[in-house]
């Protein structure tokens, strides 16, 4: 019975001190959270650095869970993106004729504030150096950095309109602190035929499946054909022939007839129907090409990815 | 706000979910894996007096990630595709345009697409100037807007045409707006015209209908819903008088799993949705192929066995109003600010675990201006929960179960 007692003791005790740790981590999350509201809010212009604009509401906040409230159906997707705090706040001229909409994203990494702004922007957009890399249409101006996706919408469009959201966008510009760069896993890709602004970052569900993660994907154009080349990272080598495994059982579910082909450092497997598709595993990478109309070509391009990778993407 | 390590909310939330699948003996983990052995006999409802056949399961394309999903889709059966004007800026009506260009196939496919429009979120009405992120409610705006989706799409014409979340009855009745819909389904660019909502459902749907104009209802309609029976009848009432109802947020959708913390039995969230024979299809929001087998899985029995109803009785336990949002929405409504989302933890760890310790110690840790103390000087309980949590009782039984209650200081 005394020894019953001692261990039920045990389990609660156990359980509180879980409990406890738990709640300090909450709180401190909690404190996380105010700190980077702080942050969210310096970096949104203020009345003295805006001349002829006044902010006449917000900023309001919105979180994980209540983002929905504000962007409704897309929350899944910045979710997805690793979204982590917002704040937006509406800007109108002192006469009160023109009005704007500027929302920064504080997404979980550069590459996730990358991945965001990539999902919505567009090749054919008209592209600026702000921020990372940004761009302008006529009432419209995103651009990211760092941990940030910074978007400014105007309602009015005038000719005066594009020079006010760049005037805006590089008030948050300056005081985003920090130098950054596109992810740099993006050098190993071929720069042949690639699609200028087409590169992607999926952290989740790449390509439809559940155990691709964090994938990078460019798409590329030869002749009047189209074709992607994609890469994985994972966490060990191990790992990665474990995903590789998976891909090609995930392959020949779909009633795909997969052949193997082992290379001097990396396997290699392919499929071909209308279009080929052929996938490698070097390392912790996984990769391939996907609807290439000429299988010599994919491996081609497969070698150079190979030959960058060893090099280090340079 | 990434934090490693546990935070509390899934550290109850996982216990609970030990707790109560051992008591229950049910597992609450999604089915990944759908049996695809039989061939899958697809089956269609008619969307009300559009006469459109559509099979039960639509696709809801929010993301343009992997277009293989798409074409997946379309191999599998699937004829409808729902998409929106402001979906990553236009990006997923531009990849489904493109797909079924390449499949010469946008005359065999129904596409639904919404537009958006600014609004006063408080008072829940249209705006007819551009305000927030979007344009005002105006014919203009719309005609620019529902031209755009066209190229994007590269059709002339849209099969369902949305008024994009419409969030009380006063906006699913805004006439401006529904004279510009009329006007684009006579120009033929649109061949229905609907609204959709995942706010006050009932109350707009209800709206909607009596204006006699729109064919179709989108709604938001799911077992996590606490009023769930309300939004069945509203459906109902659509389907009666001949619209098309079809149904989104099947698995409960942000809103309701903010975090995605509960999981959800996918294909037993889906039956639950169909088994209402008012509902033509639903658009879920498919990301993996493992999902599209498990979803299409559903279309050869609709029948929830009992596993199935147990799964979704956990889900929607933990999420519905047994479990506290902490949304400390209650809070500014207590005369004395009493840390009301913390006593209901308490409340959880003594009802729901039968663990008084822990519940005592929750109440006695609360500063003493703020605790369960407060609560012995007020007569009445004026506090309350937007998501219909009885306040009052569950602190009067606090009370009664604590030392708290006992006289204890």
């Amino acid at each position: 019975m005394k020894r019953k007692n001692a261990i039920f003791a045990a389990i609660i005790l156990t359980f509180t001190i879980s409990l406890a740790n738990a709640q300090r981590l909450e709180e401190s999350s909690q404190k996380e959270v105010t700190e980077y509201k702080e942050i969210l809010w310096t970096l949104l212009p203020k009345n003295t650095e805006i001349k002829g604009w006044k902010v006449t509401s917000g900023p309001q906040f919105f979180e994980p869970q209540n983002l929905w409230e504000y962007i409704n159906g897309e929350a899944e997707m910045y979710l997805d993106y690793g979204f982590e705090l917002v704040a937006t706040a509406e800007y109108t001229t002192l006469d009160g004729f023109r009005s704007m909409t500027i929302e920064i994203y504080q997404m979980q990494s550069p590459k996730h504030a990358f991945g965001i702004y990539a999902a919505e922007r567009s090749p054919h957009d008209s592209f600026i150096k702000m921020g990372v890399q940004g761009y302008l249409s006529e009432n419209v101006l995103n651009f990211w950095k760092g941990l940030y996706y910074v978007k400014l919408t105007s309602f009015q469009t005038s000719s005066e309109t594009k020079e006010i959201l760049m005037k805006l966008a590089v008030v948050i510009d300056n005081k985003i602190e920090g130098s950054y760069s596109e992810p740099e896993l993006f050098a190993c890709f071929p720069e042949n035929n690639k699609v200028k602004m087409s590169e992607r970052f999926i952290p989740k569900n790449f390509l439809g499946l559940s155990f691709l993660k964090d994938g990078y994907r460019v798409e590329y154009k030869r002749g009047g054909s189209s074709y992607q080349v994609f890469l994985v990272k994972n966490g060990s080598h191990d790992m990665a022939k474990e995903v590789f495994r998976k891909y090609q059982d995930f392959l020949k579910s779909q009633h795909e007839r997969v052949s193997r082909s082992k290379k001097c450092d990396y396997q290699l497997i392919f499929t071909k129907r209308e279009k080929v598709e052929v996938m490698f595993q070097y390392g912790s990478f996984v990769g391939g090409v996907l609807n290439s109309a000429d299988l010599s070509k994919a491996e081609g391009i497969i070698e150079e990815i190979v030959q960058k990778l060893k090099r280090g993407c340079s | 706000m990434a934090v490693e390590g546990i935070d509390r909310r899934e550290f109850i939330l996982k216990t609970a979910l030990g707790l109560i699948t051992a008591s229950l003996g049910a597992s609450t983990v999604r089915s990944a894996s759908a049996e695809i052995g039989k061939s899958s006999k697809i089956v269609y409802r008619t969307l009300g007096n559009t006469k459109l056949q559509i099979p039960l399961v639509s696709f809801g394309v929010m993301n343009s990630d992997s277009p293989d999903l798409i074409r997946k889709a379309l191999d599998m059966g699937v004829k409808h595709l729902d998409t929106a004007h402001v979906y990553l800026r236009g990006n997923s009506e531009k990849v489904i345009g493109q797909i079924l260009e390449e499949r010469k196939c946008r005359d065999r496919m129904y596409i639904a697409t919404k537009m958006l429009f600014a609004r006063d979120r408080a008072k829940k009405v249209f705006l007819r100037e551009g305000s927030g992120r979007h344009a005002g409610a105006t014919e203009e705006n719309l005609n620019e807007q529902l031209a755009k989706s066209l190229k994007r799409l590269r059709t002339d014409y849209i099969d369902i045409l949305y008024l994009h979340n419409c969030q009380g009855p006063q906006m699913s009745t805004y006439e401006p707006i529904i004279r510009a819909f009329v006007k684009a389904k006579e120009a033929g660019k649109a061949r229905f015209i609907g609204i959709s909502t995942h706010t006050n459902e009932p109350e707009t749907i209800r709206a909607a209908v009596d204006t006699g104009i729109w064919d179709v209802i989108l709604t938001s309609y799911n077992f996590m819903q606490e009023h769930k029976e309300e939004v069945k009848n509203a459906i109902q009432y659509a389907t009666e008088k001949g619209l098309g109802v079809i149904a989104m947020k099947t698995q409960g959708g942000v809103r309701l799993n903010r975090e995605k913390k509960i999981e959800v039995n996918h294909a037993a969230a889906l039956k639950w949705v169909l088994n209402d024979k008012n509902v033509c299809t639903t658009i879920p929001g498919i990301t993996t192929f493992d999902q599209m087998d498990l979803d299409f899985s559903v279309i050869k029995d609709l029948s929830l066995s009992d596993q199935e109803k147990r799964d979704l009785k956990i889900s929607s336990m933990l999420r519905g109003t047994f479990y506290c949002q902490q949304c400390r929405s209650c809070v500014a409504t207590c005369p004395k600010t009493v840390e009301i989302p913390a006593l209901m933890r308490a409340y959880m760890y003594a009802e729901g675990y039968g663990n008084l310790i822990q519940a005592e110690l929750t109440v006695d840790e609360l500063p003493a201006e703020y605790g369960l103390h407060v609560c012995r000087d007020c007569a009445t309980c004026s506090a309350t929960c937007p998501h219909g949590i009885d306040i009052h009782h569950r602190l009067g039984f606090l009370m009664a179960m604590t030392s708290v209650g006992h006289g204890a200081a």
